[in-house]
């Protein structure tokens, strides 16, 4: 595998799906990665239109992300003040029927990524929502390709290794989260007639998106944690992969998606790198000059979930801290080439975003 | 001041209480405030004396059985006046103080919450004498021991109530006679079903009352674990307290296939003579029942996998208790209606026996009908007179809550507000067409607008609702109770809903409005 250009500088992939801009609808570009993916295709000169519930308030954004990126995100699309889960997103009948018209293209990056989140946000907003937007699809006349964004998280605990033509695997979901993504992306497989793709993700992190991680989701949950001085139990100290990518970069590959045909099935990414959890939260705490205690200790999983709040720890993410699906080798290989390169050291860099702009964020 | 007992002069009726009909019940001169909340949703507005005394009588001894066992030194769950119940103007209340009194005497238990379960978030009373009652610490294992022998009398009326209906049937004219009963069947041998449909209604109005209390407890301690340990506890309640059995549901299914067995569901809940006048003018059109919802598999299996450490702190095992108790209350009421619904014969078949014209039975109590010192035309005279009572009292507007010691009757008390902006009882979001009872109050499906969903909007639901769940997409309501009957049967149907929501009544057929019914919000949209 190798890898083409920065995301910062773009990168055309190979197989580009007609010609001619895309006009794309982004579901969801609020969030870090809808955001970073809203940036890169406006830069590759795509008419971008966003969906989304509230448009942000302006290019001072204030997740305190680069100030250009923001700008930029803001800037370069149109923002449809729309509800994916009302029939037409809630949009005047003509304003809908101009979407559905225009529009070539579909990403689908909307829904929580919060693992706190409960069975509404599961059903009502990844499984209604994703039910709305195929609807949505069947009609759109010149619809060419859909990329609905899940998680390899898909998989909760499962036994053996999983690769991209599993779904069902007989796992159980550590929480609605995870199921919630699980009904999405079965919905999205039984979407006959629409020419969609899966893209499964691991966590996003990354400093030059237009949108900043936040602590509230997700393994930066677990930060405080870290920073605090305590030991920090997790199985097998924290050797397993967590499968971090840089928003960047998963925004390229969101675009090579996009553009990649035939259209459909269900393509993976991470850093190629793999970093594992000890690695990925050593690197996050580096900003803060802080090497988190990170125990191995599977006898305190229970104790840990109960003590959690006293740790700094959300009892959700205490799930995370055993090891996650073990993805095929080679799964990233089902990527066209050239891959994207990750940004140097955009975990640490993180770090450092967060340490700069979260308050109260702060070592022991 | 001293803690008060009925009898004592802390508080008294109202001036106009005095000049009260004699067919209805003293006000309690200490629990004086009362709700026809729970009744309003099955029962019909106004109740016959006859019905009455099937529902209200035994009602007040099951709980007052409950009650004594629950708090043996209690003075105030006795006396001569009716604790619990309570007939005014022909229409039946609870009396919401003697419940709240009970709720108090449960350690750890709000008064609140039984107000919102199934009062439809009335205000809760003052206690008597401004000092609630406390049952102690020893309420406690009671209350599990309750919680079994509820469990084992639900087994038991499943076997009798039927076995009664059985009896019904061998001893109907025409049929050959059942063993222990007169051959040719007729009024005689249903006459002799009396005496053991009295005991046996009584059984199943204590039960069905002692599942409903037992309830509260229950949710009270899971909620007080869940609400600290899990975030969405709101949104995964109505998921994980979702009786496996749907009562109705089951009903419903069995009605599809053996018509006449579930024909009980057809005729006026809590109203024997629902085809006389003038009570059939309280009687809605209930339709045929209609089955509920299959979970849509969209939900895994079990729930609580997904939710950290629940089973370090036993919160599945407690929901499946919980469980137990919904559909035990929900089918020990369903065995209430059909035991009322073999009174429906059987007290006919007393009162032809007796001699009494077909239009005279209805104003007559079970006590009355069934004295064998007063002569038919002696019953007649009475019953005629009590007829002249009832004319009058069914034409005074009677409140849906009042305190005796404050309102007169037919004073048109405040109606009982909601203090929250809206509960949501069934989970679900649903954007749609807002569509309203007819003009006649009776449920009908509405238009269709822009081949939209639709939303019912009203001031209550009843039980009529039942017959247009099948047409609608969700429910809102300006009053109403988390867990009542209707309550059930929308979650049973699986039908996104909202009560006691103030915009309730201001909606507009066809305007477009977005219901959560997991929140409680309702919110216009066009």
């Amino acid at each position: 595998m190798s890898a083409v250009s920065d995301g910062r500088t773009g990168g055309v992939h190979e197989g580009h799906l007609g010609s001619g801009p895309m006009r794309v609808l982004v579901v969801g570009g609020t969030g870090v990665l809808g955001a970073a993916v809203v940036a890169d295709l406006t830069r590759h000169g795509h008419e971008v239109r966003v969906l989304s519930r509230h448009a942000p308030a302006g290019a001072s954004s204030s997740t305190g992300a680069a100030s250009a990126a923001a700008a930029e995100w803001v800037a370069g699309a149109e923002w449809v003040a729309g509800d994916v889960r009302r029939p037409g997103f809630g949009l005047p009948p003509a304003d809908a029927a101009r979407l559905s018209e225009q529009t070539t293209h579909v990403v689908s990056c909307f829904g929580s990524v919060a693992v706190s989140e409960g069975p509404r946000t599961a059903v009502d907003l990844h499984l209604r929502g994703t039910q709305r937007l195929i609807e949505f699809a069947r009609g759109c006349p010149r619809l060419k390709a859909v990329v609905h964004v899940s998680s390899v998280l898909v998989f909760g605990r499962c036994p053996g290794i999983v690769g991209n033509a599993d779904l069902q695997v007989g796992q159980a979901f550590r929480n609605w989260y995870e199921y919630g993504k699980f009904l999405a992306e079965t919905a999205w497989q039984e979407a006959d007639g629409v020419p969609a793709r899966i893209l499964r993700l691991g966590p996003v992190l990354g400093a030059d998106g237009p949108v900043a991680p936040s602590t509230r989701s997700g393994i930066l949950t677990a930060l405080p944690a870290a920073l605090s001085g305590l030991p920090l139990p997790i199985t097998g100290r924290g050797d397993f992969p967590c499968y971090v990518t840089d928003s960047t970069a998963a925004a390229q590959v969101v675009r090579a998606a996009l553009e990649h045909e035939p259209v459909g099935g269900t393509w993976t990414w991470y850093d190629p790198a793999a970093p594992t959890l000890n690695a990925t939260l050593t690197a996050l705490c580096s900003a803060w000059g802080v090497i988190p205690r990170i125990v191995a200790a599977p006898g305190l999983v229970s104790a840990v979930r109960l003590a959690a709040p006293v740790l700094g720890l959300s009892r959700e993410v205490c799930d995370y801290l055993t090891p996650w699906p073990r993805l095929a080798a080679g799964i990233l290989d089902e990527l066209p080439v050239p891959l994207p390169a990750s940004p140097p050291r955009y975990v640490e860099r993180t770090g450092e975003l967060l340490r700069a702009h979260s308050l109260g964020l702060v070592a022991a | 001041m001293t803690r008060p007992t009925p009898g004592s002069t802390v508080a008294g009726p109202a001036a106009g209480w005095a000049d009260l009909a004699s067919l209805d019940t003293d006000p309690h001169p200490v629990f004086t405030t009362y709700s026809a909340g729970n009744f309003a949703e099955v029962a019909p507005d106004r109740l016959s004396p006859m019905s009455w005394s099937l529902v209200g009588p035994p009602v007040e001894r099951g709980m007052r059985n409950v009650a004594g066992r629950l708090f043996p030194r209690a003075r105030w769950a006795t006396g001569s006046h009716f604790v619990f119940v309570g007939y005014f103007s022909c229409r039946p209340y609870h009396n919401l103080s003697g419940f709240c009194q009970l709720a108090y005497g449960v350690p750890g238990l709000d008064p609140a919450l039984v107000t919102r379960s199934y009062f439809e978030d009335a205000p809760v009373p003052e206690p008597p004498g401004g000092r609630p009652y406390r049952g102690g610490a020893a309420v406690l294992p009671q209350l599990a021991r309750e919680l079994l022998l509820t469990r084992r009398r639900v087994g038991a009326l499943t076997e009798q109530v039927p076995q009664l209906e059985a009896a019904l049937a061998e001893a109907r004219p025409g049929r050959k006679g059942a063993p222990g009963l007169p051959a040719g069947g007729g009024s005689l041998a249903l006459g002799r079903l009396l005496p053991g449909a009295v005991r046996l209604l009584d059984r199943v109005w204590e039960t069905h009352y002692a599942s409903t209390m037992l309830i509260l407890p229950l949710l009270a301690v899971q909620d007080g674990v869940a609400r600290r340990f899990v975030p969405y506890w709101r949104e995964l309640e109505p998921l994980v307290n979702r009786p496996d059995s749907l009562v109705w549901q089951r009903l419903a299914d069995l009605g599809a296939a053996v018509p006449e067995a579930t024909s009980f569901l057809h005729r006026q809940f809590y109203e024997v003579a629902d085809d006389q006048e003038p009570w059939d003018r309280y009687v809605g059109a209930l339709g045929p029942p209609v089955a509920g919802a299959e979970t849509d598999g969209l939900l895994p299996e079990d729930p609580w996998a997904l939710v950290p450490l629940s089973r370090t702190l036993q919160l599945p095992r407690l929901s499946a208790v919980v469980r137990i108790a919904m559909e035990q209350r929900e089918h020990t009421k369903s065995l209430a209606m059909r035991t009322l619904h073999v009174m429906r014969l059987v007290v006919r078949a007393v009162a032809a026996r007796r001699g009494l014209a077909d239009g005279d039975w209805p104003y007559l109590s079970l006590n009355e009908l069934l004295d064998e010192s007063m002569p038919a035309a002696q019953l007649h005279r009475y019953a005629r007179s009590r007829a002249e009572e009832c004319a009058q009292a069914i034409d005074r507007p009677m409140p849906d809550l009042f305190n005796t010691a404050q309102d007169g009757p037919g004073t048109g008390a405040p109606e009982p507000a909601s203090t929250r902006a809206g509960v949501g009882i069934c989970p679900g979001q649903v954007t749609g067409t807002v569509v309203v009872p007819g003009a006649d109050g009776r449920y009908e499906p509405g238009p269709d607008a822009n081949g939209g969903r639709r939303i019912l909007v009203c001031e209550r639901a009843d039980v009529q609702i039942q017959t247009v769940l099948p047409h609608i997409d969700a429910l809102v309501t300006a009053r109403g109770s988390a867990l009542s009957h209707v309550a059930i049967l929308l979650r049973e149907h699986g039908l996104p809903s909202v009560i006691g929501h103030p915009l309730a009544r201001d909606l507009r057929p066809g305007q477009e409005v977005y219901v959560d019914g997991t929140t409680g919000e309702v919110r216009l949209l066009a």
